[in-house]
């Protein structure tokens, strides 16, 4: 029989879905290529699904849709779309990155290599899957929203055409997210079978109710989590990080960074948290070790780079690596600080990466010594720039990385994982190197050699970007109550 | 010969027999037929003139791009079928309809896009 | 009327063994009599429609032709290119032939008779399914001719394969949206109550005769069974649509490198099977099926025992005529004409048309706000409407446009005194095969393989 739709509750997707449509079919029946007006449409759309995520937080509660009646299949209404608190802190989260990329984008496009009309759709329909996703409760809706967020970032990072890098970037990431979907599939499908139910509020209990499966639900519970360890970049599936975030264009960079990773992370927490809250013997230690390699591997790999792109890369994955390590505290509301980090976390990178943008366009192989005298050429940048990078350090003045570090430790702390404290400790001053010997690059004088073209003037849609990852991470810097609370 | 699947059992006695009478036909024709090749007889047929170069040639990317719009078409069908059965069962009405609606433009919106960029224009 | 005579779904699944392979055999037979007779037929009437007088030295009339032709194939040397991919070249003509068979397991010849002492329909199985099973086995086909062409290694046969595939891909799509509004009209997918839902409407009363009103889907789904028409000579790839084959380009198509031996027989017999097939499932979806048309329909028993088995190949019989009237009046049309045509005719129309049968349908339900409906409705067709608008006039202006640039062309090549007033082609143009005009053949210039476009 039908199933009433609460439009309302499925407002924010709706509204990216119908304006990816929208853009499609501007582009095509717009008698001539015109990027700014397809951007601003895209811009538009994003602002209004954000409102939208606004208004419902303001009017509070929770809605839920697309809910199957019990009938005595278990615990729990069985619904599989939910706007909570998380989702809605996340979704924030996605559409406040989803403005910074098509600002980005406007003026990436602004060269008019890439096929604008293309590249908003694509763009509109990943984030119609990031938006989409931390509100599935099922894990169909959630295998589809997965998907959703990856297979427009494939062909988004190969419509730099003629370029070598990208096209080696996008099949990279191809090859990689398939194998990781067929793989988690595999333990969805595992799971499934030996529940009969996709709903998560189910699966758990369902899961401990079955008797003397121990080792396929391990077996099941380890596939899933390599498919979002994938999306995540989490080792030992990080190695793509690197290539891609190079090859790719500096906006897609920033939306596999901070969009797709903080889809993954949405879906790794409603999997671990909601599904498998019974099985946290199981999957605890396992995400503890993961997340002790993953900072290591992501922060020893940084150090060694010199193109700004890769550095960001391999510090996202070390990032990455101190976002998962509270969700291998067992129990509690620990995920908590996991969101938090993950909030603050996507300013502090957008923010770096709207800065490398334009420089990236005057400086094609974007090395760390292009950045030397980046002060005195444009100091707004350079400063902004340092900021992002203090913070991403956690240092202070840049008090938003310092506060989500704190919370992240005092999680770990207190759910008695010690050592995975120190290791973290460690991997922050290791971190500390590399963001700062950047840092110091952007004050150190300029190299005086020929062939120095003067900077050219930041364009606006980029400036904009800055503009407002700066301001979101000054607030977060003085009021970091304004995270933690929400997505405590 | 009964219950659900001794419908489809039948399609499949009807397969192998089909199988069977063609592989028949083709034993007996093995054994019938003369056999006597000359290089020219093995050579392909290009209208007389001798073969040149490989056989499997590179063609039109174009015929990439008709089957992915297949694919699209085909699952929209198959989504179709379905809805059409039940469209009329009482309880559906006119959801069912509006939601067929928005999931027909979204496909329109596909076989748009690539007529608009000549993917369906062959010269 | 009187109700609904013919077998449910209810009524399959009940046969014993030894009943199954006799319906089995009996399809095989008819279906291989079928192939041989229509072969002859079609070269007969179509030669009566050219005025001349086709095959009449074998048998009466000319009656044995096909099996004169099918035992030379038989007994012909069967040559295997040196090159070719020799399983997939083997596979191919299986491929083909095996699968074709397997559609008629659900076509309804009949009603409930009684065969030794056994109620049973004359139908070998149905399906709640069974519509689709027709679709998908009519797509195995695509498979065979793929792979024959793919196999060939030859260019011609790889050609004449990938524009087959694509030309059945497409007009699949189409026919099987034109099977929508039957499904939406009989609301299931078995063809035994397909043709049951087409058993009768209300009557008309003239002159003291009840003239039954016309239940077939062909009169009430008209724009399905026109488009269905079409697609089912585009997906056998019958005149006007025989691209596959098309001589004057192609050669032979998928099928130049089978040369005249059992395996070629084998494309032919599935080719012959499939339009057999789309016959029948034009019969069973739009023409009433095995029912006794209207002036026969007054007789009680017409549609009762074994008289409706007779319809049916009488139905089957016109049909076939049907395919080879428009082989002898149709030319063949242009492959970018066939896809521009399947791609922006056939489906756009054939996805709109659902869309209004099933508005009108709902309309009809008891529980529906109508204004509502009728408001969507008029939204969608303004948004219709104006989107064509916009493509007409674009298109318009595009082709004035077109006409022009050729107009200005023509001007100019009227002044030219060495063409004569006529566009001819350059005299310099490379011949095939690379042999290059003197004044750059002393450059080395790698030749040209036949393979490559």
């Amino acid at each position: 029989m039908i199933q009433s739709i609460d439009y309302v509750a499925i407002g924010a997707p709706l509204a990216l879905a119908s304006a990816a449509g929208l853009v499609l079919l501007l582009d095509v029946f717009l008698p001539r290529r015109t990027p700014g007006a397809l951007g601003l449409v895209a811009l538009a759309g994003v602002l209004v699904a954000g409102g939208l995520v606004a208004a419902q937080a303001a009017g509070g509660g929770e809605r839920r849709t697309f809910c199957v009646p019990a009938s005595g299949a278990g615990p729990g209404d069985g619904c599989s779309f939910v706007v909570d608190g998380f989702t809605l802190v996340l979704s924030g989260l996605v559409l406040g990155a989803g403005v910074v990329v098509v600002l980005l984008s406007m003026t990436e496009l602004a060269e008019r290599r890439i096929p604008p009309g293309e590249w908003y759709f694509l763009l509109l329909c990943a984030l119609t899957g990031a938006v989409l996703l931390p509100a599935a409760r099922d894990l169909a809706t959630l295998v589809v929203a997965l998907e959703l967020v990856s297979l427009p970032v494939f062909a988004l990072t190969a419509l730099k055409r003629y370029d070598g890098r990208a096209s080696e970037a996008a099949l990279k990431l191809f090859l990689v997210s398939v194998v990781s979907t067929a793989v988690m599939l595999f333990g969805v499908s595992l799971l499934y079978g030996l529940t009969g139910t996709l709903h998560l509020d189910r699966l758990s209990a369902a899961l401990s109710a079955v008797p003397g499966a121990s080792g396929v639900v391990a077996v099941a519970v380890v596939l899933v989590l390599a498919g979002f360890a994938f999306k995540v970049a989490a080792v030992p599936f990080h190695f793509w990080a690197g290539d891609v975030y190079q090859g790719a264009p500096v906006p897609v960079a920033a939306l596999l960074s901070v969009v797709s990773k903080a889809a993954g992370f949405a879906g790794l927490i409603l999997i671990l948290t909601t599904g498998l809250r019974e099985q946290a013997a199981l999957w605890g230690p396992v995400i503890a070790v993961v997340s002790a390699l993953t900072m290591t591997a992501g922060n020893v790999l940084a150090l060694r780079q010199r193109a700004a792109l890769r550095l960001l890369a391999w510090s996202s994955v070390a990032q990455s690596g101190y976002i998962l390590a509270p969700l291998a505290v067992v129990g509690g509301n620990a995920f908590a600080a996991s969101v938090a980090y993950l909030v603050i976390y996507a300013a502090m990178n957008l923010g770096a990466f709207a800065v490398v943008m334009p420089v990236s366009r005057t400086a094609a192989r974007n090395e760390l010594d292009d950045y030397r005298g980046l002060a005195s050429r444009r100091p707004v940048a350079a400063v902004a720039l340092a900021f992002f990078l203090v913070c991403l350090a956690g240092l202070p003045p840049g008090l938003a990385g310092l506060f989500a570090k704190v919370v992240v430790f005092r999680q770990i702390v207190e759910g008695g994982l010690g050592w995975l404290a120190v290791v973290m400790a460690v991997n922050t001053v290791i971190g500390l190197y590399y963001y700062i010997s950047w840092t110091a690059r952007l004050f150190a004088p300029a190299p005086s050699g020929p062939g120095r073209v003067p900077a050219a003037p930041m364009p606006v849609s980029a400036s904009v970007a800055v503009g407002l990852a700066v301001l979101v991470t000054l607030a977060f810097s003085v009021a970091p109550q304004l995270v933690l609370s929400a997505s405590g | 010969m009964s219950g659900y699947f001794g419908s489809y059992l039948v399609v499949a006695i009807l397969l192998g027999t089909g199988l069977a009478i063609v592989a028949g036909a083709l034993l007996v024709n093995r054994l019938l037929r003369p056999h006597r090749p000359t290089p020219e007889k093995l050579l392909t047929y290009e209208c007389g003139v001798d073969p040149v170069g490989e056989g499997w040639a590179q063609s039109q990317v174009r015929y990439y791009v008709f089957t992915y719009l297949y694919v699209v078409f085909a699952v929209d069908a198959v989504f179709l079928f379905p809805w059409a059965t039940v469209f009329a069962a009482p309880g559906f009405g006119v959801t069912t309809l509006v939601e067929m609606f928005v999931f027909l433009i979204f496909i329109a919106l596909g076989i748009l896009y690539a007529w608009r960029k000549r993917v369906l224009t062959w010269t | 009327m009187n109700p609904n005579t013919g077998p449910t779904l209810q009524d399959f699944g009940h046969d014993p063994l030894w009943l199954s392979i006799i319906k089995a055999l009996f399809i095989f037979v008819v279906l291989m009599l079928g192939v041989l007779f229509g072969v002859w037929t079609e070269r007969k009437l179509i030669s009566r429609m050219q005025h001349r007088y086709g095959p009449n030295r074998a048998g009466k009339f000319g009656l044995l032709q096909s099996v004169a032709d099918g035992l030379k194939m038989g007994l012909k040397e069967d040559i295997t290119p040196r090159t070719v991919d020799k399983v997939v070249y083997f596979l191919a003509p299986v491929i083909i032939a095996v699968p074709a068979f397997l559609a008629f397991s659900v076509m309804p010849f009949g009603p409930m008779v009684s065969i030794f002492g056994v109620k049973t329909p004359l139908q070998l199985t149905d399906l709640p399914v069974a519509v689709l099973l027709v679709l998908a086995t009519a797509s195995i086909g695509v498979y065979g001719i793929v792979l024959a062409g793919w196999g060939s290694r030859s260019p011609y046969a790889i050609l004449g394969g990938l524009r087959s595939s694509a030309q059945v891909v497409s007009y699949e799509i189409a026919m099987g949206l034109s099977f929508v509004a039957v499904f939406l009209a009989a609301g299931t997918l078995s063809t035994s109550e397909i043709v049951a839902k087409q058993a009768g409407g209300g009557t008309w009363d003239v002159f003291g005769l009840s003239i039954p009103q016309p239940s077939w889907y062909a009169i009430s789904l008209l724009p399905s069974f026109l488009i269905y028409v079409i697609t089912m000579l585009g997906e056998t790839n019958r005149v006007p649509f025989d691209l596959p084959e098309g001589e004057g380009e192609l050669v032979g198509g998928f099928h130049t490198e089978y040369s005249s031996s059992l395996k070629f027989a084998m494309f032919m017999l599935g080719e012959y099977i499939n339009v057999f097939t789309v016959s029948g499932v034009a019969i069973t979806l739009f023409l009433g099926g095995w029912r006794a048309p209207w002036p026969i329909s007054i007789w009680e028993g017409a549609n009762t025992g074994w008289w409706p088995m007779l319809w049916f190949f009488i139905k089957l019989v016109l049909v076939f005529a049907f395919f080879v009237w428009v082989r002898a009046s149709l030319p063949r049309v242009r492959y970018d004409q066939l896809m521009a045509f399947g791609w922006k005719v056939l489906i756009p129309l054939n996805l709109a048309w659902i869309l209004l049968y099933a508005t009108l349908k709902a309309l009809r339900l008891p529980e529906v706000d109508r204004a509502f409906v009728l408001t969507i409705g008029a939204f969608v067709v303004v948004g219709g409407l104006a989107i064509w608008f916009r493509f007409d006039t674009l298109l318009q202006r595009r082709r004035e446009a077109k006409a022009a640039q050729i107009e200005e062309e023509f001007e100019q090549l009227r002044e030219e005194p060495e063409a004569g007033g006529f566009p001819v082609p350059p005299l310099d143009l490379p011949h095939y095969h690379g042999v290059l005009p003197a004044a750059q053949a002393s450059t080395a210039v790698k030749e040209v393989t036949s393979g490559s476009n």
